[in-house]
């Protein structure tokens, strides 16, 4: 069995000392030319794992290893090289092109004070490709649409070269096509042998681009293992409190779910 | 494939620093130069300077007086202007890179008040000397101003959806405390010069001497490296803080040093000549208006193009009025206030 490229075991973690446990004791793991899904309610902690996965924030107990190594000991660039990030939100503000934005995907590649090279501008122009977005290189970022910003950042992981990446909800804002070919783009980076950690909220996308499925809730893994073992009725009604149908999609024959009424209010729905 | 099949570069620009620019920005600064040479009190004007320095360069005689009124009145002033139009333009770029808002300058943020009260009260305790080699007044600004920007970065984090606009508001808040102090001290000092003087809140290049030139040259030499070797982490903070630590910065260090660097600069430009208001706000977007918002690009380039907006700035204060002048600060502010306007109009409904 190969060494997981990123693995978590017994994580706790909470923002503050007296902050609620965000995640209470999650173990998980992914391999090399493998998509784990993430899925869960809101505030079950999913952007917290990669948030630890990255090293951005610490475990408060447990342990985060990435290719064997404790996060920690990683030395930033190094990591970088290693895993890529589509973060949920981009800040704007400053008015950087999207192909500048794409080209610093090359930046744990550069040495301290030099200039991207041909091979960093070949590196970034395929992952706009890749993206869709190569048309859009000259275009301010600020003047994209949600979508368009959420493929240029995606673009800008594939740029990084990375054999992890860490997609946090890159499915959202993306129109239906768009998502179509997101889920291809991720079967296609784990055919070539990447790792792939993504955070959904459609569970039928879930299902499609991933490999395993963890399924959090309440700051732990409530079930784990491949989408058709995860996306049950019960475990999703357990874990969102909404009833759903669950069947079989008539072509790829994964996991399709329907919502089928709430049984009970969101609001009741008891968290941890 | 034809030429025309073929896709537009993804990027604009290439490498370090487009000549044509290069070339631009040296002849303005030369311009800009000369045109502070070559006016001012005495009649001697550009062509004058111009010809004093041919002589002096082909070792012809050269006419005492006029030698003296160009390189001891005249040009400590202009490499004064130079040095703080540079030093303040660059610190405006780390601000607006590290704040993430085009709003930011270091006198909106409060850097350059914070920095005015750290010198006012170093020069009121009578501290205007070395301490440990080290020059008393310009250090007391620098932490002035370091000391404004981390509180003004603490309460602005607090609210990071409306950071933008918590930034701009701590900064005014801190900038009329800061002031105050001033005044406060100013007028409770003994020393009629200092109890005197409100140079401090407006900017004067009437206070620059020769012998403050070294310290001020050196200083924003200095913060004008650190600040370019660290440009291209600016580039990366400008995207976030967390996409910047996932592209291999570690974000915390990264945003101190920049604001230590910005701090310097600001600090020993205020030191030297007083508040100089907007310089830092008009110059970082009038050059990435032109030459786009990479860091690498735009911090020397606004270093250079400032040092130039300086030098013409006081030399309006100084003929506009003439033989009375302005001070400086109130020439820039009359150019950027209604700047700040303008962009703050049209950014509000994004802010």
């Amino acid at each position: 069995m190969r060494e997981p490229v990123l693995a978590f075991d017994g994580v706790r973690f909470r923002y503050g000392p007296r902050a609620p446990w965000v995640l209470d004791g999650v173990s998980l793991d992914v391999r090399e030319g493998e998509a784990l899904g993430l899925v869960g309610p809101n505030a079950a902690g999913k952007t917290t794992i990669l948030r630890l996965a990255t090293g951005f924030v610490r475990p408060d107990a447990g342990a985060v290893r990435l290719f064997g190594r404790p996060v920690a000991e990683w030395s930033r660039r190094e990591a970088a090289r290693r895993v890529a990030l589509v973060p949920q939100e981009a800040p704007l503000g400053l008015p950087f092109r999207a192909g500048e934005v794409v080209l610093m995907g090359r930046a744990p590649h550069l040495p301290g004070l030099g200039f991207e090279g041909e091979a960093d501008i070949a590196a970034a122009a395929a992952a706009m490709t890749r993206a869709g977005v190569r048309h859009l290189a000259d275009r301010p970022v600020d003047a994209l649409s949600g979508g368009e910003r959420r493929r240029v950042l995606l673009a800008r992981a594939l740029a990084q070269g990375a054999r992890l990446l860490l997609l946090d909800e890159p499915a959202s804002h993306l129109d239906l096509g768009h998502q179509h070919a997101l889920v291809d783009l991720v079967r296609g980076l784990v055919a070539e042998g990447a790792a792939v950690v993504a955070v959904w909220h459609d569970l039928t996308l879930a299902a499609a681009a991933s490999d395993r499925l963890a399924l959090l809730s309440g700051g732990r893994v409530a079930a784990s293992g491949s989408p058709e073992s995860v996306l049950t009725p019960a475990t999703i009604a357990a874990a969102y409190g909404c009833e759903v149908l669950v069947d079989r999609h008539p072509i790829t024959g994964r996991p399709r779910v329907t919502i089928a009424g709430a049984t009970n209010g969101r609001d009741t729905v008891r968290r941890a | 494939m034809t030429v025309l099949d073929r896709p537009a570069p993804i990027v604009r620009h290439r490498g370090p620093l487009p000549l044509p620019a290069v070339g631009l920005a040296a002849a303005v600064c030369l311009v800009c130069a000369l045109l502070g040479l070559g006016y001012g009190a005495s009649e001697l004007g550009p062509i004058d300077v111009l010809g004093l320095a041919w002589r002096a360069a082909t070792g012809q005689p050269v006419d005492a007086l006029a030698a003296t009124i160009v390189l001891e009145l005249r040009l400590p002033r202009v490499l004064a202007a130079m040095l703080v139009g540079a030093a303040l333009a660059a610190s405006g770029a780390v601000f607006q890179g590290l704040l993430r808002n085009p709003l930011a300058d270091p006198y909106v943020v409060g850097v350059s008040s914070g920095a005015a009260a750290g010198a006012v009260l170093a020069i009121c305790l009578g501290a205007t000397g070395r301490w440990f080699g080290l020059p008393v007044v310009p250090a007391s600004a620098f932490a002035g101003g370091l000391a404004a920007i981390l509180v003004v970065d603490r309460i602005a984090s607090a609210a990071p959806a409306s950071r933008a606009l918590g930034t701009v508001l701590a900064g005014v808040v801190l900038s009329s405390l800061a002031s105050a102090v001033i005044m406060l001290l100013i007028t409770a000092s003994p020393d009629p010069f200092v109890r005197g003087s409100l140079v401090w809140l407006m900017g004067d290049f009437g206070m620059v001497t020769p012998d403050g030139l070294p310290v001020l040259a050196g200083a924003v030499a200095l913060g004008l490296a650190g600040v370019y070797a660290a440009s291209r982490t600016l580039n990366l903070l400008a995207l976030g803080d967390e996409a910047a630590h996932a592209l291999g910065v570690e974000p915390g260090p990264a945003r101190r040093r920049l604001f230590v660097l910005a701090s310097l600069l600001t600090g020993v430009a205020v030191a030297a000549v007083g508040v100089v208001s907007f310089v830092g706000l008009i110059v970082p977007h009038a050059v990435r208006f032109v030459l786009g918002a990479d860091h690498r690009r735009l911090v020397p380039f606004s270093a250079a193009f400032g040092g130039a907006f300086v030098v013409l700035a006081d030399l309006v204060a100084r003929v506009v009025a003439a033989p009375a002048e302005l001070p400086i600060g109130a020439v820039t502010a009359l150019c950027g206030a209604p700047f700040f306007l303008w962009l703050l109009v049209r950014r509000l409904p994004h802010a």
